[in-house]
């Protein structure tokens, strides 16, 4: 029988935003790097709209703040789940249309794994809100764990 | 006059729905807005009520008191001379090439030239920043300079706004001095306030925000300058003092862009006419490329001596335009100068300088070492 050594995962990015399903994500990707000794990269995307951004979508301070939580949160997810252990970690907070970003990561670190969370919306709500979940694994070029 | 609820609850429905969209999109919730305007004009009947015009009116005084605010004056200082230079050649290079672009194809009077040209002098600070962020080049020495000069930009177009009607005497003068003294003394009386009464549920930060707002820009008013001056310089004043108070400029953006934004939008939106847009288009992209262009030969050249790594991208960013140029363009109309038309076709060719210079510049993202 397999184990999560013989996947050869070196890379994990791990998408979270500052919402309690965060604790879950890191949980599970904490357990799999644990397993693999593989990279974590947390990373965290204060939205911007894809095409043109107006002064009522995009506020420095607002921005700002957003960063600001989003560093906090980082660090007491590092502290609460990797403190003590030998891994590289790396945290960032990437600005841009959630979903693109994270798969630009993605690539460009070359990563073998993707964990999240997704929101059980129904239709309705996924419709209004759009699916970053379903759109990563939709386009990654890597495994996606959706953690739930 | 009885408000017209029908007309009310529709435009408080429409805001909604633009909202929704414009996350589910990820457009801008202000360009959906005054397409919605259009919509609720042209094809629902709906008509711009007094309520509507004030708020409106209110919200353009409050996005340019937010688009002082929003100025950082540290920022303008490290890069006085570079920033003042090109904040400089992208406005008046634009405005001379639009009014020579009006007067070889259009008829439209001095004014009417004048108003329309100076909308399409700025540079969006909010499209800049968000494609700065998006690339996440807003650390670079270049992307403080970009951004910096579109200050300039800014602050050169909200003064040339009283070059639309200019009529200074001693009154001015006097009034000038008002406004000086009265801006001098608001943030500290603001940090008084914080201090004494702040905090509570009746939000008197805020209160005192819209009140000076609203006695500066009559005072300006007044003194033969535009209120928008007035409140765009206040917001300049306000920036430092509001920013060590987070939340109120917090508070001051959720009002702003939950209900006076939209309201702005929205009924710069109605004020559009289709048909005037659909027979004008050619002069409408002709607008553009004039913007374009000239954005092109005032800025190109410096823009390669001081940010070599990205002069195109620069560039570009620097010929995009909306919020800035819409409240001058509403201005225009308001005073007379701009008919519906004129209003329309100037309208379009700022919400159009949105989103084609901001799709060339993102083919020219300089690479991040």
């Amino acid at each position: 029988m397999e184990s999560i050594e013989d996947y050869g995962i070196r890379r994990i990015v791990v998408a979270v935003d500052t919402s309690d399903y965060s604790e879950m994500v890191m949980a599970r990707a904490s357990a799999i790097a644990f397993a693999s000794s593989a990279e974590i990269h947390l990373i965290s995307v204060v939205a911007l709209p894809k095409l043109i951004a107006s002064e009522a979508d995009i506020g420095m301070q607002d921005v700002r703040t957003s960063e600001k939580e989003f560093q906090e949160h980082h660090k007491r997810l590092i502290d609460e789940y990797l403190r003590g252990h030998d891994l590289h970690i790396e945290s960032r907070v990437l600005h841009g249309d959630p979903s693109n970003k994270i798969l630009s990561y993605a690539n460009e670190i070359g990563a073998d794994l993707i964990v999240m969370g997704s929101k059980a919306y129904g239709k309705v709500q996924r419709f209004l809100l759009g699916g970053v979940s379903e759109d990563v694994v939709r386009n990654a070029k890597c495994s996606v764990m959706i953690a739930k | 006059m009885p408000v017209d609820l029908y007309s009310t609850a529709l435009i408080a429905a429409v805001v909604v729905v633009t909202g929704i969209l414009s996350i589910r999109l990820r457009i801008s919730s202000s360009i959906l807005e005054a397409g919605a305007g259009i919509v609720l004009a042209s094809f629902l009947s709906v008509r711009i009520e007094a309520w509507l015009d004030f708020l409106a009116t209110f919200g353009g005084l409050m996005l340019t008191f937010l688009a002082g605010a929003e100025v950082d004056l540290y920022l303008l200082r490290n890069s006085a001379k570079k920033s003042f230079t090109i904040g400089s050649m992208a406005f008046i290079v634009p405005l001379i090439g639009e009014m020579v672009f009006l007067s070889a194809f259009t008829d439209w009077s001095f004014l009417a030239m004048l108003a329309a040209s100076l909308a399409l002098t700025t540079t969006s600070v909010a499209v800049v920043y968000s494609v700065l962020m998006e690339y996440e080049l807003l650390d670079l020495r270049a992307s403080r300079l970009i951004i910096a000069a579109t200050f300039v930009n800014d602050i050169l177009t909200l003064i040339g706004i009283n070059l639309i009607s200019p009529s200074f005497n001693l009154y001015t003068i006097a009034f000038l001095i008002i406004i000086a003294f009265t801006i001098l003394m608001l943030p500290k009386m603001l940090e008084f306030l914080v201090e004494s009464y702040g905090k509570r549920a009746v939000e008197l930060e805020l209160r005192f925000i819209f009140a000076s707002m609203l006695g500066v820009s009559f005072i300006a008013d007044a003194g033969r300058l535009h209120a928008v001056f007035g409140a765009f310089v206040l917001g300049l004043v306000f920036a430092n003092s509001i920013h060590n108070y987070c939340d109120i400029l917090s508070k001051t953006r959720s009002v702003t862009f939950s209900l006076l934004s939209p309201a702005f939008f929205v009924r710069a939106g109605m004020l559009i006419s289709l048909p005037a847009v659909v027979q004008n288009i050619g002069l409408i992209l002709g607008l553009l490329a004039a913007k374009m262009l000239s954005k092109f030969i005032g800025t190109y050249y410096f823009n390669k001596k001081w940010i070599p790594e990205a002069p195109v991208f620069s560039t570009m960013l620097l010929s995009t335009g909306l919020t800035v140029g819409t409240i001058t363009a509403a201005l225009g109309r308001d005073l007379g100068f701009l008919d519906q038309s004129q209003f329309s076709i100037a309208v379009t060719a700022v919400i159009l300088s949105a989103v084609v210079p901001t799709l060339i510049a993102k083919r020219f993202v300089p690479i991040k070492d």
